[in-house]
């Protein structure tokens, strides 16, 4: 009898360190009963997009096999949701879904607001499979993840978009440059021949902002953050290099800056500037442009930025969406919704009517005829997979250290000297992130 | 006349005309690029209303119609107008009656109070977004027409300017008012109110601007399209990495005409307030 007893609790015991082991999420994803549950999502989509993401939500709606209902909801641009979302943590009347940069995300989970969406996506029902996940580009997927949490992943991409080269093919051709510049020099060399102050062609529009500055130190191979999420690295010879060499280009007379929203696409339609830095997501915008340009439309693409680095480094642009917690139905429901927005199909519906670059590689297959009629996209889209993709610091307080990049950026290139220009960014930064952690 | 008073007036004309047109410039542009084509907000453009590059090749009127039909704007301008409208009444009414207290009434802890009351009037709205969200929250008017309204029935600047013109009206109208057996209430509404025409239309002018510009606290307490103002309708016009900008402009402009047409109204009492306490509208 007593060893029955001691068998029995010993079964037990075992049984509770078994449970123990696994995560919460692991041992209820299966118990639980999505039918009925509704999910509020906030996203930041407009006009034609926010039509076409519509359209897919009352199809997920309609087709998905839980039964569950996900309400979307526009609910203002990024920053708009950004105090939406601090007064609804505050308030307790979050969403389910929020389409959140990496910093707000942040920002949200040093409330404790958001899910770790890792055991959802490790789960074996629920989550992606091994090779399934080698589909997806690792570094969108890795953008999400938060070394200063511990290693949670916070988000999940539904679309990303890089900085690119937008160049004018047919200048080029007449400048008698066969190719997009590879390196600095090269570029450097290409705006000095396109530019003619009597006729008002420069070679570049310099647009001083702190994600374009972003790009230039990643490809000349290096970051604005420590590795592990340990704070920013802005006084570094990647930085410098990059300030010096806009300080030489500018100050040579073969790049103009620009202050307007999009003036450098109103500049590169009208054929002032020979090349344009900017993210890929515009193209759209200066095919459009082009076509009814002063000097008519002329052949353009896009191109990775000159380097240093042996192959192209790109910085990657776009929220994320977030999970915020709620109810275990609610966060499965979330999670199941954004993981059928990231498939093959719903991926290539959503290149199509927003032109950014889908999160998996196999999308390709459903957009052969979107890329023959777009070949700019084609042509970012193929650097893409050959490239590799670095994403900007996800700290809390990154839009004020954005701001002084800016700042320090147009420093430089009216005039101020580069080592005491980043000396100075760098104790900022350095203070906004302990002021913020 | 002389010749030197002559000079001064066409001086004087000159300079108020390029104030004028210095002024009316954004609107000039406003009206011109909602009638262009999206490419043309790029590549026809200059800043000089005299040259031909600044107007539209060939107007857009179609630019109207589609901002107007798409996306709920008929629906959000009615919205507008309903959550402008009582805002107006509520802080002219309360408004009104708090600035006659502390103008004409004794009562103990007045001076503090105001005091107070003008405190407040410098603590910036991101300050106070959370603790009022919270209100708003723990009132369930969460998503609800009263959300958007009610916590703006009151407003300390509206009190503060009305009070400070109820001060110079003669007590001695109210002394007879109440000798012949006027309430403090029939006082306002029959001696006050029609003698202050010029700060009244001030103060709802300002309120109502105030209140069919705001952004942030809609979209912060409105969660559906249910009570959502034109404010919201044209932020959803803003998309991606390139604006539709004809499409902004044309529903920028469909957004002023209320506010436009309520100053032409008013235009005069407006003036006339500002030229006595040096108001900046």
């Amino acid at each position: 009898m007593k060893t029955d007893i001691r068998r029995g609790l010993g079964a037990v015991f075992a049984l509770v360190l078994t449970l123990g082991s696994l995560p919460l999420e692991a041992q209820a994803f299966d118990k639980l009963n999505l039918k009925g549950t509704v999910v509020k999502y906030w996203y930041q989509h407009s006009q034609a997009r926010e039509t076409a993401l519509q359209a897919m939500i009352a199809r997920f709606n309609t087709t998905n096999e839980w039964g569950i209902t996900v309400k979307g909801e526009f609910a203002g641009g990024y920053n708009d949701i950004a105090n939406k979302m601090i007064a609804a943590i505050a308030g307790g009347a979050t969403p389910d879904l929020v389409v959140a940069y990496q910093n707000n995300a942040a920002t949200y989970a040093q409330s404790d607001a958001l899910v770790d969406l890792e055991p959802y996506v490790n789960d074996a029902k629920f989550g992606v499979s091994a090779q399934d996940r080698q589909d997806y580009f690792e570094g969108f997927l890795s953008q999400d993840v938060f070394p200063q949490f511990g290693g949670v992943r916070l988000g999940w991409p539904p679309n990303r978009a890089v900085e690119v080269l937008y160049y004018n093919a047919d200048w080029m051709k007449a400048l008698n440059i066969d190719a997009p510049p590879k390196t600095w020099q090269e570029f450097y060399d290409d705006c000095k021949l396109a530019t003619n102050a009597a006729k008002g062609t420069y070679g570049y529009a310099i647009s001083p902002d702190a994600s374009n500055v972003f790009a230039q130190v990643i490809a000349r191979g290096g970051d604005f953050q420590a590795p592990q999420g340990r704070g920013y690295t802005l006084n570094t010879k990647a930085m410098a290099d990059s300030f010096t060499f806009m300080q030489k280009l500018y100050k040579d007379g073969y790049a103009h800056k620009i202050a307007e929203q999009y003036g450098d696409q109103t500049d590169f339609a009208n054929g002032k500037v020979l090349f344009n830095m900017s993210s890929s997501s515009g193209m759209p915008f200066y095919g459009a442009a082009i076509k009814k340009g002063a000097k008519g439309a002329f052949q353009w693409s896009v191109a990775p930025l000159p380097r240093t680095t042996p192959q192209p480094v790109q910085n990657i642009y776009g929220a994320s969406v977030s999970v915020v917690k709620s109810t275990p139905e609610k966060q499965l429901a979330s999670w199941l919704f954004l993981k059928w927005m990231s498939e093959p199909a719903q991926q290539a519906e959503w290149v199509k009517v927003s032109n950014y670059f889908p999160v998996r590689r196999s999308t390709a297959a459903a957009l052969t005829d979107y890329l023959a009629s777009n070949p700019q996209f084609a042509d970012a889209f193929a650097q893409l997979k050959a490239g590799k993709q670095k994403a900007e610091p996800s700290f809390t307080g990154y839009e004020l250290v954005r701001d002084a990049i800016s700042a320090a950026y147009n420093q430089v290139l009216d005039g101020a000297p580069v080592p005491a220009t980043l000396a100075t960014l760098d104790d900022k930064a350095k203070k906004i992130f302990n002021q913020n952690r | 006349m002389t010749k030197a008073d002559r000079t001064k007036r066409i001086t004087r004309y000159a300079v108020l005309a390029l104030g004028a047109f210095v002024a009316l410039l954004p609107l000039v542009y406003l009206a011109a690029n909602s009638l262009k084509t999206a490419p043309e907000t790029v590549t026809r453009i200059s800043p000089n209303p005299f040259a031909p590059e600044f107007w539209p090749e060939s107007p857009q009127w179609s630019n109207f119609v589609s901002v107007w039909e798409g996306d709920q704007f008929g629906a959000y301008f009615l919205h507008s107008l309903i959550i402008g409208g009582l805002t107006l009444a509520g802080v002219l009414t309360t408004s009104v009656l708090a600035a006659y207290a502390f103008a004409k009434l004794r009562f103990p802890g007045k001076e503090g109070l105001f005091s107070l009351l003008l405190v407040s009037l410098m603590v910036p709205e991101t300050v106070t977004l959370i603790p009022d969200f919270l209100v708003v929250k723990a009132l369930g008017w969460v998503d609800q027409l009263a959300a958007v309204t009610v916590p703006f029935m009151a407003g300390a600047f509206s009190l503060f300017l009305l009070r400070q013109f109820f001060r110079q009206l003669p007590q001695d109208l109210m002394d007879m008012a109440q000798i012949d057996g006027c309430s403090h209430l029939g006082i306002v509404v029959r001696i006050v109110v029609p003698l202050s025409a010029a700060p009244l239309s001030t103060v709802a002018f300002l309120d109502l601007t105030s209140s069919w510009n705001a952004l942030q606290w809609p979209l912060v307490v409105l969660q559906s399209p249910d009570w959502r103002p034109l404010s919201v309708g044209l932020a959803r016009l803003v998309s991606g990495s390139g604006a539709d900008l004809p499409l902004r402009m044309a529903g920028a402009a469909i957004a002023i005409v209320p506010i436009l047409v309520v100053f032409l109204i008013a235009q005069k009492q407006i003036t006339e307030s500002i030229a006595s306490y040096g108001l900046k509208t």
